[in-house]
């Protein structure tokens, strides 16, 4: 599935798209629920979880966002923004009723679909829960079609946390296995766990089946080779890990160069790849 | 038989007979540097010439191209496609061009319309007719086109010109819009007899033997991978000055960067991409200071693994053509033979 609504009148024209929603996640992130202008285009427009859209801010420029709604939110979708350089800031700055550029979705998203009937297992650290958040909710929104739900999630403080109100939500269920940690807590706020995310495999580690669990990763680089070690000593395979990577990106459709990892582009044959793939792209994980 | 012979007598008459109906771009001296830039007249055209210092990428992905203008607040207000002189109807013949770039701009073409479809390259290059000259022997010592297979391309051209005798030339046609410039001109060939295409064989037979072979392709990637952790990399990162040069020259190298330029009444503005090249260090740095290729020495490797793995394994064609010119215009003095043959026969 790779619909593209947003190239009609050419690859690197945006749609506009109206701001009809503003949450304030963090002090630095902030929500954003988005329409097209053109109504026709909004029940057409579709993603697979982990796709990511280009956002313009005409004049500043455009920056790549995963969508962070599942595809089972339709008529508008909502991108999670961290305030970091310029586009992103011109962003925040954006009000509601603001007109934006969208073009996309690109990229390949994860796989979810093809895996029916399989335990999840979803580690992701700091905003790396945005495009996740994605696969999560769809995945939960399809709880029959899958197995158990594991989900790890590690920021740097509490008040970085993002979506508590839903996290609570995973907490008290008890088809899915909710588990959060930050690294600092300053302010002495804080009752759940403390330290890096690996620490939590060791509350889930008995309950992971190897042979039917598929593992999707997305976080800030560092976090990833620890994370490998981790999932390799409960024993999943290369094909089983779905790792999403960050470049940068000028174009989004593979072209620009600027997100070349190997004989890949991120852009196009990613974000997503899996573990045995990213083990034959020259500095791929760094 | 479609092809014609044409005296190097003729060859103006031809150029100035279609610059009547045709845009025509050949290699000038503009700027004295081969160039290729729109003529008015064949008085212009430098024929026995080397190659321009830009190749024909330019016509198709041109170091500076608007894409759209638009509002600030509401938005899009009109893809640059649609303005200006891109959507004109009249065509662009290329005269002139050597075999090399022309493999090298299939590169580019392969590229362009992987997955999406560019719009800007593919249009500009759609409304080209591309004219081949042969070469029927390197054309000067930087030249190592016969070791990357690119002195005989099989598609990109639509003409191709052959000497055959002193002053006489075959014009083959590779395409129909070949096949109509020929039909437009007549009174300007000849039909070849029996003896001319005896000449025209035993001229491509002679072809294949004035050109050497430097460096051995064949099973060059993976050796390269082997070759990853190289100490040759680092001395010649050491001499590099990373000024991209060699980026900027290079037939196949298209990597550009997006930017917005808001007009002097602060409402409207357009948006442009330029050339870009992955020598320059922001190139895959992003927010928040991360760089994904620091170190100078990852820089200096990529691309050589772009050209050398990657592009041969992704669209199954070379991906340097061998015209040299990252040699010559190379202010260190960096030979991309060299580097490629120290790093192989490093143990
Ligand atoms: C596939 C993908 C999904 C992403 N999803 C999200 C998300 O959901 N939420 C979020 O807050 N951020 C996300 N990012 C990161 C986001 O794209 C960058 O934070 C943003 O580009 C920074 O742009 P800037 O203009 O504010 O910063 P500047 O430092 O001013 O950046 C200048 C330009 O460099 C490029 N650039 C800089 N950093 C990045 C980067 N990290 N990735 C790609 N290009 C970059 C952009 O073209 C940008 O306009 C994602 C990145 C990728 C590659
Ligand atoms: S032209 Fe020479 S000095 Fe300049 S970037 Fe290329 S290899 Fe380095
Ligand atoms: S790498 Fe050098 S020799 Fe090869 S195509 Fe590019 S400019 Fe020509
Ligand atoms: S962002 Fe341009 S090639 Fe991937």
């Amino acid at each position: 599935m790779r619909a593209i609504v947003t190239h009609d009148r050419g690859i690197s024209i945006p749609h506009e798209a109206k701001i009809v929603n503003i949450r304030e996640l963090t002090d630095t992130t902030k929500l954003f629920e988005l329409k097209f202008v053109q109504n026709h285009l909004n029940p057409l427009f579709e993603h697979v979880p982990g796709q990511f859209v280009e956002v313009s801010i005409y004049g500043i420029g455009e920056v790549p966002i995963s969508i962070t709604s599942p595809p089972t939110k339709r008529g508008s979708f909502e991108l999670g923004i961290r305030n970091v350089g310029n586009v992103t800031n011109a962003i925040h700055n954006k009000k509601k009723g603001d007109i934006v550029g969208i073009r996309g979705p690109f990229g390949n998203g994860f796989p979810i679909a093809d895996y029916k009937g399989k335990d999840l297992l979803f580690v992701t650290g700091g905003l790396g829960y945005l495009p996740l958040r994605s696969v999560f909710r769809y995945a939960i929104d399809k709880k029959e079609d899958y197995g158990k739900i594991f989900l790890l999630y590690g920021d740097r403080c509490p008040s970085d946390i993002l979506f508590p109100e839903e996290n609570d939500e995973y907490e008290v269920r008890e088809d899915i296995d909710f588990q959060c940690t930050v690294d600092r807590d300053d302010d002495r706020c804080w009752e759940g766990n403390l330290g890096v995310v690996t620490n939590l495999f060791s509350k889930i580690a008995d309950q992971i089946d190897p042979n039917n669990t598929i593992a999707m990763i997305c976080g800030p680089p560092i976090m990833y080779k620890f994370v490998i070690i981790e999932l390799e000593k409960l024993g999943l395979d290369g094909d089983h890990i779905y790792l999403s990577l960050e470049r940068k990106m000028k174009c989004g459709v593979g072209k620009c160069c600027h997100c070349g990892v190997g004989d890949k582009f991120v852009c196009i044959d990613g974000p997503v790849f899996t573990l045995r793939q990213i083990r034959t792209l020259p500095e791929a994980l760094m | 038989m479609v092809s014609k012979l044409i005296s190097r007598k003729k060859i103006p008459e031809l150029v100035d007979a279609m610059i009547g109906d045709f845009i025509v771009v050949a290699t000038t001296n503009k700027n004295n540097v081969p160039t290729l830039t729109e003529i008015s007249s064949s008085d212009e055209v430098l024929f026995d010439t080397e190659l321009p210092m830009i190749s024909i990428k330019k016509l198709f992905h041109p170091a500076k191209q608007d894409l759209f203008k638009f509002n600030r607040t509401t938005g899009v207000i009109k893809s640059c496609l649609e303005e200006s002189d891109i959507g004109v109807e009249k065509k662009i013949v290329v005269f002139g061009v050597r075999p090399c770039d022309i493999t090298g701009n299939n590169v580019l073409d392969e590229i362009f319309k992987e997955y999406f479809r560019d719009e800007f390259y593919n249009t500009l290059r759609e409304r080209a007719l591309i004219i081949g000259i042969n070469c029927l022997q390197p054309c000067y010592e930087n030249c190592f086109c016969e070791s990357m297979n690119s002195n005989d391309p099989k598609s990109g051209y639509d003409l191709m010109l052959t000497e055959i005798a002193k002053d006489n030339f075959i014009i083959v046609p590779n395409t129909d819009g070949g096949k109509r410039i020929l039909r437009l001109y007549p009174d300007l060939f000849q039909e070849p007899t029996d003896e001319d295409f005896e000449k025209y064989v035993r001229t491509l037979e002679l072809k294949k033997n004035s050109f050497k072979k430097d460096i051995l392709v064949e099973g060059l990637p993976s050796e390269l991978e082997d070759k990853f952790e190289s100490r040759a990399w680092k001395k010649y990162t050491k001499e590099c000055l990373f000024c991209g040069s060699c980026t900027f020259v290079c037939p196949t190298c298209y990597c550009f960067n997006v930017k917005d330029k808001i007009s002097i009444d602060l409402k409207t503005g357009i948006r442009q991409r330029e050339w870009d090249s992955c020598y320059y260090p922001e190139f895959a740095s992003v927010a928040g200071g991360h760089d994904f290729r620091h170190e100078k020495e990852r820089r200096f490797r990529y691309r050589y693994l772009h050209k050398f793995i990657d592009i041969p394994r992704r669209y199954n064609v070379e991906g340097c053509v061998g015209c040299g010119r990252c040699i010559t215009y190379c202010p260190a003095d960096i030979d991309v033979r060299d580097v490629v043959e120290d790093v192989r026969g490093e143990m």
